[in-house]
């Protein structure tokens, strides 16, 4: 007898609809998984037969054989493992087989007939209501998971039984779990917002911070120890707008992906800040089949790589890909997948390997130190910085250097340029300044003639590249959003332009042996 | 090549005591003492237990010495410096660059600048400005193949579109080397590369004093921008005034270190350089034509600009000390204005310094 179950696969960001279909038939007894089914999957025989005996059904003795359909793409995991249980009961005559045309299961079976909960849920989800099933039954933990996604009906299962029981028609089990945060995960508990207004001094990184969040650009925070480069960083997702719909959906998708529980719908961005001893698989994710790096966890989010100039030139190479196309595509042996990548990167370094350079006799570093440290730096990932601060350390007395604004101020006018940025590109597909193309810039951005007028003499005297022209052309249509002109006028220019990026004041040279002067 | 062959063998007779020579590199004034000597005085005085296979070099044909490969001239012959003339000078030197271009240089006033390999930002720009205006004005600026000041040097010469003249402490070098793009960008720029050395020998200790007393002695006027106040760091000034050069020194701040040795030279009567004007003074050129050099003077700023510029002028060189209650947006515009303008240059650790 026959009997078809619907359940899906996890294929790195993607989703595939697979048909579970199980064959019983007299015969020696025997259980055939076939369809590029994974070794997870293949043990599934085993836990497979102890739940059904152990939850009061009859394991059939007879060849069983199980065919995952499209036989063409792998299926990995245990999700499949209430799928395979069900359509066995059903080719055996233990269930009808009515409603299991109607439902997605997605579940792990323990021995004692338990379902547990597999990754993935709020894909699973999507893709149950994309394929026009209308019942999604999975474990109670994922409950509040899958209600995420509207026009699907979620039944949480407990057990076997339970699931038999709503494939007849049944109620499903209560939900015992309740989320941790009814609406979404806002903040760990216990955790302490950071503010803004803490800072003291430092006015330009304030605002270069303030315009990095406004249009979603690239920063660098240069600096000599103390000066307070990483407080600024953490105090960057406080000023940051909560998720969009679309964009929370997304970010609650990753960390489904990665299998944690999901009480409800992200809302806030992502601040990720990896170590610099990460490594480019850490990094990137592709360590093994469906494991995501930082800079997938750091989608519609921040990146901070604290101590830029410790990271590995590989690793810091490798975000070029990510940076460039807000994806990231591993391929490996026996398997490749794309993950969204779109974030905002902010890092801090040192100005040199003693940290003093521009403090003219404090600075300890020779020529060629300070050229090797440029040299980590520079490159293809610096050229993607869109904004560069260099701080130093306060003159007078911390205490009396001004606060900056408060973080409900400084993201109020965040949320208000980033509406301007949205409203005007809307026709372009994206949001912020910092992804206009060569071709939006030339639409968007409007120029007063003086301001033109800076930039072509900035390029002219070698101040700006052709890239950094784009690039100063996206920070100041920020700036201009910040001070609520449609016009970018003078100021602004000259505002981008003091702010651009500007590697190439140490210069590498190997020095001379022997004699003392230059 | 335009070389005796009795030059062609002392050359590579230094290349063969070049250890001997590193090691009396100790003392300055003795290592220039041996130089001074011919090349029998040399062996007798380094050769040691070698003098047999060193006198066998001086015996070589010249046709086999001729093979270096790069065009020389030495002190017999038409067309070596005149400045090169004294008895510690350089016997032979090896060219890189277009033809003619060292009997252009020599005909030009001539001025080295020297100093501080690890120069503060001021060292920098003063050697930068220093030599951009004497090169617009005509003069060829010397200077060695190394960081700091003398770096500074060549920048502020090429803008002009006169590269002047590049004293190496090693052979000419090969391209592909570090030296070697650096020397290439150098000639292609219009300049011209000298070395004692015959090419793709590596650098000496010695070659490095050498090097440095070249450019003393091919300078009309030699000006100390930023050194320590050291026996070491100052020999080439001495050496400088010994010849019979226009010793000059450009004052720093009188609690930096690297100020120290300009102020000593200045005490013991250095002339003064301030600023372009003085150095052009002191080479008797016509200030007239230095093109935009000149531009430190505020007057003729707009108010906000000038109020920016005198405010860098006065130490308030990072954008957070200038804000001081203003608005930022308009301070960063009137940096970047200044900037535009040539009036400023945004330096190490984004401090501005304003442009002599």
């Amino acid at each position: 007898m026959l009997a078809r179950a619907h359940a899906f696969t996890i294929d790195g960001f993607h989703t595939h609809h697979v048909t579970v279909e199980v064959d019983v038939r007299p015969g020696l007894p025997a259980f055939v998984i076939v369809g590029l089914a994974d070794t997870a999957v293949r043990e599934a025989r085993e836990r497979i037969g102890a739940a059904i005996r152990n939850s009061g059904y009859e394991f059939p003795a007879r060849r069983i054989t199980a065919n995952l359909a499209p036989a063409d793409v792998p299926k990995a995991g245990p999700g499949l493992d209430l799928a395979l249980a069900c359509a066995v009961l059903a080719a055996s005559g233990q269930l009808s087989g009515r409603r299991l045309g109607e439902v997605a299961l997605a579940g792990e079976l323990g021995l004692d007939g338990s379902v547990r909960p597999a990754r993935g849920t709020l894909a699973v989800a999507e893709a149950a209501r994309r394929a026009g099933l209308r019942t999604l039954a999975l474990a109670p933990e994922r409950f509040h998971e899958a209600s995420l996604v509207g026009g699907l009906d979620v039944a949480p299962v407990r057990c076997l039984r339970s699931a038999v029981r709503v494939l007849g028609g049944g109620l499903p089990d209560s939900t015992v779990v309740a989320p941790a945060s009814r609406g979404g995960r806002r903040r760990a508990a216990g955790a302490v917002r950071l503010d803004l207004g803490d800072v003291r001094g430092q006015v330009l990184a304030v605002r270069a911070l303030l315009i990095a969040a406004a249009g979603g650009h690239n920063l660098l925070l240069s600096g000599p120890p103390g000066t307070g480069k990483t407080m600024l960083a953490q105090r960057l997702p406080s000023i940051l707008p909560p998720l969009e719909r679309t964009e929370a959906i997304e970010v609650t998708r990753i960390h489904s992906l990665l299998g944690g529980e999901v009480p409800g719908l992200i809302e806030e961005r992502p601040f990720r800040a990896p170590h610099h001893t990460i490594t480019a698989a850490g990094l990137l994710g592709g360590a093994r089949a469906g494991s995501v790096g930082e800079v997938v966890l750091a989608h519609n989010g921040v990146l901070f790589l604290d101590e830029l100039s410790e990271f590995s030139r590989p690793v810091l190479e490798a975000l070029r890909q990510p940076l460039e196309d807000g994806r990231i595509a591993i391929a490996r042996a026996h398997h490749s997948a794309v993950y969204p990548a779109r974030f905002m990167l902010l890092a801090a370094t040192n100005p040199c390997p003693c940290g003093s350079a521009g403090e003219d006799e404090r600075c300890r570093c020779s020529e060629a130190d300070l050229a090797r440290h440029r040299r980590r730096l520079s490159g293809p990932l610096l050229d993607r910085i869109d904004l560069l601060v260099n701080l130093q350390r306060l003159a007078r007395d911390r205490s009396e250097a001004p606060r900056a604004m408060s973080s409900g101020r400084a993201r109020a006018l965040v949320v208000e340029a980033r509406r301007r940025q949205a409203a005007r590109l809307r026709d372009d597909g994206i949001a912020l300044n910092a992804h206009m193309d060569a071709r939006t810039l030339g639409l968007r951005v409007q120029l007063e003639l003086r301001a033109e007028r800076m930039l072509h003499s900035a390029c002219e005297v070698g101040l700006v590249s052709a890239r950094g022209e784009h690039r100063t052309l996206r920070v100041a249509r920020t700036i201009a959003d910040l001070d609520r002109s449609e016009l970018v006028r003078a100021s602004h220019m000259g505002a981008a332009l003091a702010l651009r990026p500007d590697f190439t004041q140490v210069a590498g040279a190997a020095a001379v042996h022997g004699g003392v002067l230059g | 090549v335009s070389a005796c062959g009795a030059c062609l063998r002392r050359s590579r007779l230094l290349v063969e005591l070049g250890g001997v020579l590193d090691c009396r590199a100790g003392d300055r004034r003795r290592l220039l003492e041996l130089l001074a000597g011919d090349s029998d005085e040399l062996v007798d005085a380094l050769g040691g237990r070698r003098k047999a296979a060193l006198r066998a070099v001086l015996a070589r044909p010249q046709q086999e010495l001729d093979r270096a490969g790069a065009p020389a001239v030495c002190r017999h012959r038409q067309g070596f410096p005149v400045a090169l003339a004294g008895p510690e000078a350089a016997h032979l030197l090896y060219l890189a660059g277009r033809p003619g271009c060292l009997d252009e240089a020599a005909a030009a006033p001539t001025v080295a600048l020297i100093g501080s390999r690890r120069p503060s930002e001021y060292g920098i720009e003063m050697a930068r400005s220093l030599a951009r205006a004497l090169a617009a004005s005509g003069s060829c600026v010397v200077s060695l193949l190394a960081d700091g000041i003398a770096r500074a040097a060549r920048e502020g010469a090429s803008r002009e579109g006169r590269a002047g003249m590049l004293v190496l402490a090693d052979g000419l070098a090969a391209s592909g080397t570090s030296h070697g793009s650096e020397m290439t960008a150098h000639t292609a720029r219009g300049g011209c590369a000298v070395s004692e050395l015959p090419p793709g020998r590596p650098g000496r200790r010695w070659g490095a004093i050498a090097a440095e007393r070249t450019v003393v002695e091919l300078a009309d006027l030699v000006i100390v921008v930023e050194v320590e106040h050291t026996p070491a760091q100052l020999f080439v000034a001495e050496h400088a005034r010994a010849s019979g050069r226009v010793l000059a020194a450009v004052p720093g701040r009188s609690t930096s270190h690297l100020a120290q040795g300009p102020l000593a030279l200045l005490r013991e009567g250095a002339k003064l350089v301030r600023g372009p004007d003085d150095a052009l003074e002191l080479l008797d050129l016509d200030p007239g034509h230095r093109g935009r050099s000149n531009g430190s003077s505020p007057a003729g700023l707009p108010p906000p600009l000038r109020r920016v510029l005198e405010r860098v002028a006065g130490g308030h060189d990072t954008p957070e000390q200038l804000l001081g209650g203003s608005d930022c947006g308009s301070v960063l515009a009137a940096l970047s204005q200044l900037e535009l303008m040539g009036r400023l240059r945004r330096g190490r650790g984004g401090r501005y310094v304003v442009c002599a």
